[in-house]
């Protein structure tokens, strides 16, 4: 297993593997910036000693992501079987992300080597239609670069790290600095925020919270229909929602957002 | 070329126009997660296989960059 130092090392891999002409079977779907950011964290490694199947694994504080990138089922299964002593240290967790029915084969060859279903998710997105109007609710504030840290906290301390993704503090500094995050204060003190993304025309929803003792007063919907006026600008807004979290699910649709056929299946794999 | 190029853009974001003269990855109508898409869909559709160091968001980013792609691929 060999540390990335940078991003063409990522392009070399995937070439070895495209090198093969055949087909294209992956979970991994590179954005630079965020790539530059784990090599930046020395927590970005490969391993691309095996036929037709390069390994990227992401070095996380209590367990490990698994990329792939294979020319076929048959590479990646024999790729699993003999990369299992470098996945033996930790628990490992993969998301496999496609329709249902692609999805399948893929499960299986992992299930085959000890991965078992964690839980899983499904895209949500909405077309907004430009008739649309949302008012600007100014009791929810943009969070500031002072908030960094207490933003991480309750990221860490209410958000599944191996279903969601946490985000270090650069990257939440980051939504600050754009305006992509805003939060409702009470007592001085962050009691829910929503961050997001907005690229062109689209928005991604990354993260909605209300804290535990401040739910039932309507702070979520401000939250979210803050979030709804800031991208009002934008023709589609989506995210991924766990599946089993029907709460959130039936509040979505209450809000306009369908159910897409993409969904994201993750897998883990405890240490031995 | 074109034409088919469009509609296989079409089938992974039917809710834009990619007809339209913008970046298209600038412009949030494809992420990373619809470029791997992209390529497959291209792979099969031209019969090619693009070559992985030419899978970077500027060889995404129009009709005219991905039919580049593909002509010089084939």
């Amino acid at each position: 297993m060999k540390i990335v130092k940078s991003f063409e090392e990522i392009m070399l891999g995937i070439k070895s593997v495209r090198d093969f002409k055949e087909k294209y079977y992956t979970n991994f779907f590179p954005n630079k910036d965020q790539i530059e950011l784990w090599i930046e964290k020395a927590s970005l490694y490969k391993i691309d000693k095996f036929n037709g199947v390069v390994f990227f694994i992401r070095k996380n504080e209590s367990f490990n992501s698994l990329y792939f990138v294979a020319k076929s089922e048959e590479s990646l299964s024999n790729g699993i079987s003999l990369a299992a002593n470098f996945l033996e240290e930790t628990c490992t967790v993969i998301d496999l992300i496609g329709k249902a029915t692609e999805l399948s084969r893929l499960n299986d060859i992992f299930k085959n080597y000890k991965f078992v279903e964690y839980t899983s998710l499904t895209r949500m997105s909405r077309v907004i239609n430009e008739d649309e109007d949302f008012k600007n609710d100014i009791s929810i504030d943009f969070a500031n670069t002072n908030d960094v840290q207490e933003i991480k906290i309750l990221l860490d301390t209410y958000f599944d790290p191996l279903s969601e993704q946490i985000p270090f503090k650069e990257e939440i500094l980051n939504w600050i600095k754009k305006n992509h995050i805003v939060v409702k204060r009470e007592d001085d003190h962050i009691v829910g925020f929503v961050i997001f993304d907005l690229i062109g025309m689209t928005s991604y929803l990354r993260y909605w919270f209300v804290h535990p003792e401040y739910r039932d007063k309507k702070i979520g919907s401000a939250l979210l229909n803050k979030y709804f006026f800031l991208s009002s600008g934008c023709k589609k807004q989506m995210f991924w929602v766990i599946n089993d979290n029907e709460n959130a699910i039936k509040r979505y649709k209450h809000y306009g957002f369908e159910m897409e056929s993409l969904n994201d299946i993750i897998l883990k794999k405890d240490r031995n | 070329m074109e034409d088919r190029v469009k509609s296989i853009l079409k089938e992974i974001q039917p809710e834009f126009d990619f007809a339209v003269h913008v970046n298209f990855i600038e412009e949030g109508m494809l992420d990373s997660f619809d470029m791997i898409n992209l390529v497959t869909s291209l792979d099969e559709e031209f019969e090619i296989s693009i070559d992985g160091m030419d899978i970077l968001p500027e060889n995404f980013s129009s009709v005219e960059a991905i039919v580049k792609l593909v002509q010089k691929t084939k």
